[in-house]
């Protein structure tokens, strides 16, 4: 698998949370759009190519429970997706934590 | 009822099978160019288009994940997708990331540049056709198909000026326009083939002044391209 340096994009670091457990394509946008109050409302196009993308990547895959043709598809996030999602999180947590060191300059002035 | 229209920019398409809508017009089929409408309540419906993967045919996923968000597919055509919502459902909008509008208006360029390129081969063909003399209309036929290939040519340009206000509010880098090909050179070269259909069922005259406005209207066309060079 090629490595992939450049930071998640929102769709994809909420995508991938709402996998952590199994679930449907609109699941996946009710989900997001429960968790960030409205704000981020995914439209079905970028979540179907969202949903393509990161199959191929193998961060999630299809939930092997209901390979049964009638019900509907449920995806869920695979191993190396968790690791993505946790070292995307560590970074995050970093950037909001070295961001305080802007109040401090702040109070020096 | 039914119209005919061909649209090579989707922009138009969506906002003209919206103003239907209004008007109490619901678009429910496409057969080349051919729009079939139903009459509904007015602004009942809110259209969408969307570039599939394969054409004609969309997968069980997609099919589900466009049901389960309340909308419904009217119609594949080729790689489109045309798909509506209640109006009353809220806005409609299938791409609500910069980095997925980006992906695709990409897939839709790449589709006009093959269109454009094999209209071209096209052309190039019916011009040798006509200068063989075997085809009596190839001249003509070139003139008619140069007419699409600028249309073409204009859709894959409309979509690289969209990718580029995409990247602009991604980068923050205001990019350099890009300018259209003339509608006047359509018009020349439609007149140009025409002619070259005509030809032997007019006078003298009449077919002197469509030739004469043919390339009127192709020196305007090229003249039109050079100034917006310089905007």
């Amino acid at each position: 698998m090629p490595e992939i340096d450049n930071p998640l994009t929102e769709a994809f670091y909420y995508i991938l949370l709402a996998l952590r457990r199994p679930n449907h394509g609109y699941g996946v946008i009710q989900e997001v759009e429960q968790i960030t109050d409205g704000r981020v409302v995914l439209g079905a196009g970028t979540l179907y190519g969202a949903l393509q993308t990161l199959q191929k990547r193998g961060w999630i895959k299809i939930h092997s429970a209901d390979l049964d043709a009638r019900r509907k598809k449920e995806y869920i996030i695979t191993d190396l997706g968790k690791q993505v999602f946790q070292r995307e999180r560590a970074r995050l947590e970093e950037l909001v934590e070295n961001g305080k060191i802007m109040e401090e300059g702040r109070l020096e002035n | 009822m039914f119209k005919y229209r061909l649209y090579f920019n989707k922009a138009a398409m969506i906002e003209w099978l919206n103003e239907m809508s209004v008007k109490g017009w619901a678009m429910t089929h496409f057969f080349a160019g051919l729009y079939t409408f139903e009459e509904c309540q007015p602004g009942k419906y809110v259209y969408q288009v969307d570039f599939g993967e394969k054409m004609f045919s969309v997968k069980d996923e997609y099919k589900e994940l466009i049901h389960d968000t309340g909308a419904e597919i009217v119609q594949c055509w080729g790689y489109w997708i045309i798909l509506r919502k209640l109006a009353a459902s809220g806005a409609f909008e299938l791409y609500t990331d910069t980095g997925s509008k980006i992906e695709y208006y990409i897939k839709i360029r790449r589709m006009f540049k093959i269109v454009t390129i094999i209209e071209l081969v096209c052309i190039w063909w019916n011009l040798m056709a006509g200068i063989a003399g075997k085809n009596l209309y190839g001249f003509a036929f070139a003139f008619l198909l140069a007419v699409f290939a600028i249309a073409l040519g204009n859709g894959a340009i409309w979509a690289t000026n969209i990718i580029n206000r995409l990247r602009e509010a991604q980068s923050g880098i205001k990019i350099e326009k890009r300018r259209k090909v003339s509608v006047l050179l359509a018009a020349g070269l439609f007149f140009n083939s025409f002619a070259w259909i005509i030809q032997e069922n007019v006078s003298r005259s009449i077919l002197h002044f469509i030739q004469m406005a043919a390339v009127a209207l192709l020196l305007a066309g090229i003249w039109d391209i050079s100034k917006k060079r310089n905007v």
